[in-house]
């Protein structure tokens, strides 16, 4: 499949669960705070929209929730699985039945013990991991208080998606007796002090923490939604740390010497989503053409200011473990993408730049909806820039994400240009977004549906790493 | 009086029942399917399937005829009951009147230096038309009305936190917290309110009243202050009036910017999530402050000018 051509990196954004137990305080790190020794105040862009696993934490709730909520099973710095809650697990029945090993002595933020029964109420029926069925098991067996039993439908890597911050561990006594949601109850090295409604998270250190106990007493994340403001904020000492920096900050903030910035290199994935369902791009070559008319390089450079590596056809970032590092890349080619045009019978026979087949000009429409960041609607004013070199008279559509979004189910665009999408932990899960089955696929082709069904479902490491490549 | 405003109270009923059907029925003109804009709010866009949006389409009565859901939407809304926020579960009431202070306070406090800078500098530009005074004003004016409130924002921010240290770059909280984002805001409508009451002032000025005045040989000072202001100040009131209903509603970028916590961004949230029951309780409130604001100004009238009656009362 063909729609990736054009993939940034951004090595901005922080990992989840950064300073848990670790004591390591800074992405960005301002110095002017009076208390920084024992308080962090950390600026996030949104408020956390829900304390319930019955929903879902968006945003940057989940960077608050991964202090208070632990998973079974956690992601390292280089994405391997290691152990969380559940200290051990095998499969059975080729990955159908899960076992795991639950840690002991493991306490709740109220106190109580952490058990399997715990494990069984996160992923009850009232949760929204099982809600949302994208996970859908059988049954699930508390064998004793700390072993599990999980019984999936069909076969499925479990822990991988068990990493996933949203689908945590709470206490059932996160539930009064009517079954109605009281506290976000977890057994994180933090719990939960204090939440002022769009303006402050207070969480302080939890001194019954199992592992190693934060040097941190207490982290307050403020609120404040205008990423120029987060800068200002962090300028001024008003804030220690911002998790999100705006690319174009960087270099200004690189230059202050009371501010450390540290780089790591993200899962998240810029890229451009084909309509393969209907022309132009229903053929595979007008595809092909856009991919060497783009130059990602010189995107990542100018537009981004050199954060991030260019993706050149890559289909996710370099980060992930089973992402390939001999795949060949897309090389900038504007007389390889004109001959491909050509060759789909698109010639620019009045002169006027643009090309056209049968008198109808090859004008596209390139939907954006920059919600997740600003640079997107920059991304995609480079990307008109650059297909129209090869041909392409190119329409940027800034758009609402909920008008995209009718575009997009009634199949009436061309290109949409979108951010990350689908993507924790080692395995690609946005490769799932253009199976056939997805509603917003506008893409079937079978030989791709069964990679992606195969790689999904697969617990051999040997096969999980040859099909991402092979669907990528 | 008292039967002028009794009538205007029966009246914002009216008003407000027509601002909801326009606001319900124009919601749903708008692009995007609001059982799936509920389903990203609240599972994410990640995971969404067809059938999760069918659900939420069934539970929330999103699959009944717009008339129908409007109705019972009215229904409950008369027994008190605004419902709950589509997105968040949370009641609609709680959602509002917990950030409604923060815009009340934001939104007085920018009026008072919107006041502040704007009568004196329309009145001093009057009274010294086509005089420097005058010419530095109208100019502070156009750039007042000019500069967009994002980038005047930004700017006081660098000031005065970051370089002089003297004020919290942003977050809720007491006057020190208040002082940027009301001057940010006051400053746009002062220079309309500047703008106005220069005008006003000048042709109250060229009034015969006014030449009486100075021939009874009454000094400037009370022939400007209580004659001609006073005069002057009608249409700079309804003015006033029309910019607070503004100004409440009007703060989103600045209350962004400032990450004040009032209702503005819960509103445009609620726009793209097309959270209609968290929508619909939010012009309610906008149209109950407009309305009071009116007939606020309306009272304001005559006391500022004792000609002014309303019907029904015997003129002296």
């Amino acid at each position: 499949m063909k729609k990736k051509p054009l993939t940034w990196l951004l090595a901005c954004a922080m990992i989840v669960g950064l300073f848990a137990g670790c004591g390591k305080q800074t992405a960005t790190q301002g110095g002017g705070s009076p208390n920084s020794a024992q308080v962090l105040t950390v600026a996030v862009a949104s408020d956390v929209n829900t304390w319930d696993i019955s929903q879902f934490p968006d945003g940057d709730a989940r960077f608050v929730w991964a202090q208070i909520y632990e998973t079974l099973v956690r992601l390292d710095e280089d994405l391997n699985l290691i152990p969380g809650l559940a200290e051990s697990w095998e499969a059975q029945d080729n990955g159908r039945v899960w076992i795991f090993h639950l840690r002991r002595g493991v306490k709740f933020h109220d106190g109580t013990p952490f058990t399997a029964e715990a494990v069984k109420y996160s992923y009850s029926d009232r949760t929204y991991v099982v809600q949302a069925k994208t996970l859908q098991f059988e049954s699930i067996e508390a064998i004793d208080d700390y072993t599990v039993k999980f019984t999936c439908k069909a076969p499925v890597p479990l822990p991988t998606y068990l990493t996933h911050v949203a689908w945590p561990i709470a206490s059932p006594t996160s539930l009064d007796a009517q079954g109605n949601f009281v506290a976000p109850i977890g057994t994180g090295p933090f719990r939960l002090a204090g939440h002022a409604k769009d303006q402050e998270i207070v969480v302080e250190r939890y001194e019954e923490y199992w592992g190693e106990r934060p040097k941190l007493e207490k982290v307050i994340f403020k609120i404040i939604p205008d990423p120029s403001t987060q800068v200002l904020a962090l300028t001024a000492g008003d804030v220690d740390m911002l998790i999100k920096t705006p690319e174009q900050e960087v270099r200004n903030l690189e230059k202050d010497p009371n501010i450390e910035v540290y780089r790591k290199l993200t899962t998240f994935t810029d890229f451009l989503h084909f309509n393969c369902k209907r022309e132009p791009f229903s053929e595979v070559n007008l595809r092909r053409a856009v991919a060497y008319a783009i130059d990602t390089e010189s995107i990542v450079k100018n537009v981004l200011d050199g954060i991030g590596v260019a993706a050149s056809g890559r289909p996710y970032s370099p980060v992930m473990l089973y992402s390939a590092p001999d795949l060949p890349l897309y090389r900038p080619d504007l007389e390889k993408a004109k001959q491909l045009l050509a060759a789909a019978g698109y010639r620019d026979s009045d002169g006027d730049g643009v090309a056209e087949k049968d008198g109808k000009k090859l004008k596209i429409d390139l939907l954006v909806a920059p919600s997740w960041s600003a640079r997107e609607l920059k991304e995609a004013e480079a990307v008109q820039a650059q297909l129209a070199r090869a041909g392409f008279a190119v329409e940027v559509k800034q758009l609402e994400s909920a008008a995209l979004t009718r575009l997009e189910n009634e199949g009436n665009f061309d290109l949409i240009l979108r951010t990350g999408f689908f993507v924790w932990g080692p395995y690609p899960h946005h490769v799932q977004l253009h199976h056939s089955k997805n509603y917003r696929s506008h893409y079937a082709n079978p030989a791709y549906d069964r990679l992606v069904e195969l790689g999904r479902s697969t617990n051999d490491e040997q096969e999980k790493t040859s099909t991402p490549k092979s669907s990528g | 009086m008292l039967r002028f405003v009794a009538r205007r109270l029966l009246m914002t009923a009216v008003v407000i029942l027509g601002v909801t059907v326009l606001t319900f029925f124009l919601m749903h003109l708008a692009p995007g399917d609001p059982a799936e804009m509920v389903a990203i709010a609240r599972y994410g866009a990640e995971n969404l399937t067809r059938e999760q949006i069918e659900v939420i389409r069934k539970v929330e009565g999103l699959d009944a005829p717009l008339h129908v859901q409007y109705a019972k939407w009215l229904y409950h809304v008369i027994r008190g009951d605004f419902g709950r926020s589509l997105s968040t579960g949370e009641p609609v009431l709680e959602e509002i009147l917990l950030r409604f202070p923060a815009t009340l306070k934001l939104a007085f406090a920018a009026m008072i230096v919107s006041l502040l800078i704007a009568i004196p500098v329309g009145v001093a530009s009057a009274v010294k038309q086509y005089s420097l005074v005058d010419y530095l004003g109208m100019a502070g004016a156009l750039i007042g009305v000019c500069v967009p409130h994002f980038w005047l924002g930004l700017l006081l921010i660098l000031l005065f936190s970051v370089h002089l240290g003297l004020l919290p770059v942003c977050g809720y909280g007491g006057l020190r917290h208040l002082a940027l984002p009301a001057l940010t805001l006051g400053s746009a409508t002062a220079a309309v309110t500047a703008r106005l009451t220069r005008s006003s002032m000048l042709e109250a000025l060229s009034q015969d009243y006014i030449i009486t005045a100075r021939a009874k040989g009454l000094p400037e000072r009370v022939v400007v202050a209580r004659h001609a202001l006073r005069n002057a100040f009608i249409p700079v009131v309804t003015m006033i009036g029309l910019q607070f209903g503004h100004l409440l509603e009007g703060a989103v970028v600045v209350e962004s910017i400032f990450a004040w916590p009032g209702v503005g961004k819960l509103l445009v949230d609620a726009i793209f999530d097309r959270d209609f029951a968290l929508i619909q309780g939010c012009v309610i409130l906008f149209a109950l402050v407009f309305v009071a604001i009116n007939l606020v100004v309306d009272i304001l009238y005559v006391l500022l000018d004792p000609r002014i009656r309303y019907e029904g009362e015997a003129r002296p």
